[in-house]
């Protein structure tokens, strides 16, 4: 029955966020970075100076001969090496010659010289399936944790701006069902933005694999299926301390803006502070226990292949800490909310 | 728990702010299918009452019920509808949109109830304008709509006809007083004493967060009629009349005796003088408005 009255009031939240154009600005952000971050691997992959300046591919092999007082001069970059793209001028050259030149263009590019231009299977992983699945979820971890806190703020402080949480919790509307229901939403709300940008991603990827040249990907192993599925599941669990803590100072401040500054603020300033802590051995031990420093460790963690390695095994026990730091920091800050919220007299408009 | 015919019932009901005693121990009964009005100077602690009633604000100490049930608050207040100081409403919805949102949460009602809401309000022309686009009055209106939703046994009017105009103050006038039949108690605080008057069964008085009298406004104002009287001696008019048990006051003013007595009693206290040789010569009866008995309680400027 509660929990039914629950749901009622998450769908009703949803009824009122969605008329809102502030959801709407939010999301196309999301989307337009992680279409960003696609379309930008695309061009990349496909443009040698990009990949030259990037790829580190600016090593060559050249070589010239002279055939009846002409001069022939032949180069191939590590862009063209690693393409198979050879020079037109190949053709010119006798059998003898064009041998020569082959064999000094695997001496010189063929003997790791041209290692380094892996960022370019980085690229082209960025356009192509499954990876750009992963890539564009992943990439909200960056940017979403910013847009879920004001999205929190927004939707908790803008009840006590316009003075409406009178009006609803006078309906007979229980206060921890009201906060219950919000958070479930701002919850869903992270969820379906990971789904929107996932199946967004994988449009892209299609368009950007007939434009010529092809360069498709497909989904046939059920290993990278659960690659995304477990990308998708970390970056909601890595959402939820950021909702927590928004709510948390706006129910605290009852307050949208104040909400809003504090908790960005906090992000940055540990974002900031985390890399100097870390520049001493003693410090150090305490970015183990931050919120953001958590939250990025939880990130980079690769789950899935915990089992690979012992480097990935370390990996899993940096995880695993993290993942209870974050479950601690949710836990508290939910549980102070929701006690504020229940304690807490209501007042009227408070006009932000 | 409220006794029978009581909807809501008060028991030393307290509430401070820091050292600031909004409400100081307010016991009050409001009678079942009463308009019941709340009235006070600013800062006599009506709105901080209501909000206690309805669960905004938590008492300091003392306690209240509402319908005599134990059934907790939260199931109270489905019976129950409010509008508490402004209109509050989200401004980027309109107002029909409001209303669907609140009776949605409320999970009973239908569109059509919102049509009559809106038609029995005012409002059916712009109910589909956005809430900012609206008016004070407007905003009024859209109010009391929401606070009709779903038929509430019991309402709580916070000055309702704030912000209108005069035509729509007596239009809500109207409806208050329809409101208040047919077994449904409103709860009407306003500042607008002879509004009160019209429309009120029983008032209770706040001042400085302590009730000072709280009655059925009949009998609070017959209990402040007068007869004015001119007679041949005034002096010895005063000095016969005081003897009387049942004359509460009596005093000289403008050359007239003004005897503090219902005015029922005229005929017999002209009758009295006159067995004592002084002859009434002028004789008038007339009873206090609400707003000068609240001003005599309160001793104040009424809001």
């Amino acid at each position: 029955m509660l929990i039914a009255h629950v749901l009622r009031l998450t769908r009703w939240e949803w009824f009122k966020l969605r008329k809102r154009w502030m959801p709407w600005i939010l999301l196309g952000i999301a989307v337009l970075l992680a279409q960003l971050g696609l379309w930008a691997s695309y061009f990349a992959y496909h443009n040698d100076t990009v990949q030259e300046v990037l790829g580190g591919g600016s090593s060559s092999y050249g070589q010239t001969w002279e055939e009846d007082g002409q001069i022939i001069s032949l180069s191939m970059s590590c862009v063209d090496y690693i393409n198979g793209h050879t020079p037109p001028e190949l053709d010119q050259l006798t059998e003898e010659q064009r041998q020569e030149f082959l064999a000094g263009v695997e001496a010189s590019l063929g003997d790791g010289a041209c290692d380094n231009l892996q960022t370019r299977d980085v690229f082209r992983k960025g356009f192509t399936l499954p990876d750009s699945i992963t890539g564009a979820i992943g990439g909200f971890s960056s940017v979403g944790p910013l847009l879920i806190m004001v999205l929190a703020a927004s939707v908790m402080g803008s009840e006590y701006g316009w003075g409406t949480l009178r009006n609803v919790l006078t309906r007979g509307t229980g206060r921890w069902q009201l906060l219950s229901a919000k958070l479930l939403l701002l919850l869903r709300l992270c969820s379906d933005v990971l789904i929107i940008l996932a199946v967004l991603a994988v449009v892209s990827s299609f368009i950007a694999g007939v434009i010529p040249p092809s360069e498709t990907g497909e989904l046939a192993d059920p290993g990278e299926w659960l690659d995304i599925v477990v990308e998708y599941l970390k970056i909601v669990y890595s959402l939820i301390p950021f909702i927590a803590l928004s709510v948390f100072l706006t129910v605290l401040t009852s307050s949208t803006a104040v909400g809003i500054a504090v908790s960005i603020g906090y992000y940055l300033v540990e974002a900031i502070l985390s890399p100097i802590l870390n520049l001493n051995d003693t410090l150090s031990n305490v970015t183990d226990y931050l919120l953001v420093a958590s939250v990025n460790t939880w990130n980079a963690a690769a789950l899935v292949e915990v089992e690979v390695s012992s480097v990935s095994g370390e990996q899993s026990s940096d995880a695993l800490q993290a993942f209870l730091v974050i479950l601690v920091y949710t836990a508290v800050l939910l549980g102070v909310s929701f006690w504020l919220f229940m304690r807490r007299d209501i007042a009227g408009a408070r006009g932000d | 728990m409220a006794s029978p015919g009581h909807v809501i019932e008060t028991t030393s009901l307290t509430k401070h702010y820091g050292s600031i005693v909004a409400v100081d121990g307010l016991s009050m009964s409001v009678p079942r299918g009463h308009v019941f009005g709340l009235l006070g100077p600013n800062g006599s602690g009506k709105t901080t009452t209501m909000s206690m009633l309805l669960g905004l604000v938590r008492p300091t100490s003392g306690g209240f019920n509402l319908f005599g049930s134990s059934d907790g608050l939260e199931a109270a207040l489905h019976r129950v509808g409010a509008i508490i100081e402004s209109p509050s409403f989200y401004p980027y919805l309109t107002g029909r949109q409001n209303l669907l949102y609140f009776q949605g949460i409320s999970g009973r009602g239908s569109s059509d109830e919102i049509d009559g809401l809106l038609e029995r309000v005012g409002l059916e022309g712009r109910g589909d304008h956005k809430f900012r686009t609206y008016s004070l009055g407007m905003k009024q209106r859209l109010g009391l709509a929401y606070a009709l939703l779903g038929d509430p046994e019991l309402l709580f009017l916070d000055e309702p006809t704030n912000g209108m105009d005069p035509a729509g103050m007596a239009e809500v006038r109207d409806l208050i007083r329809n409101l208040g039949t047919g077994g449904r108690t409103v709860l009407l605080s306003s500042h607008l004493l002879h509004e009160v008057e019209q429309v009120c069964d029983s008032v209770a008085i706040l001042s400085k967060g302590k009730l000072i009298a709280q009655g059925n406004v009949a009998d609070l104002l017959r209990s402040q009629d007068q007869i004015t009287l001119k007679t041949t001696d005034n002096d010895k008019a005063v000095e016969v009349l005081s003897a009387l048990d049942w004359v509460e006051d009596i005093k000289i003013e403008d050359g007239e005796v003004v005897v503090a007595a219902s005015s029922d009693r005229a005929t017999e206290l002209s009758t009295t003088l006159g067995r004592s040789d002084v002859y009434v010569t002028n004789i008038s009866t007339g009873q206090k408005s609400l707003e000068s008995y609240f001003l005599e309680v309160t001793g104040d400027d009424g809001e």
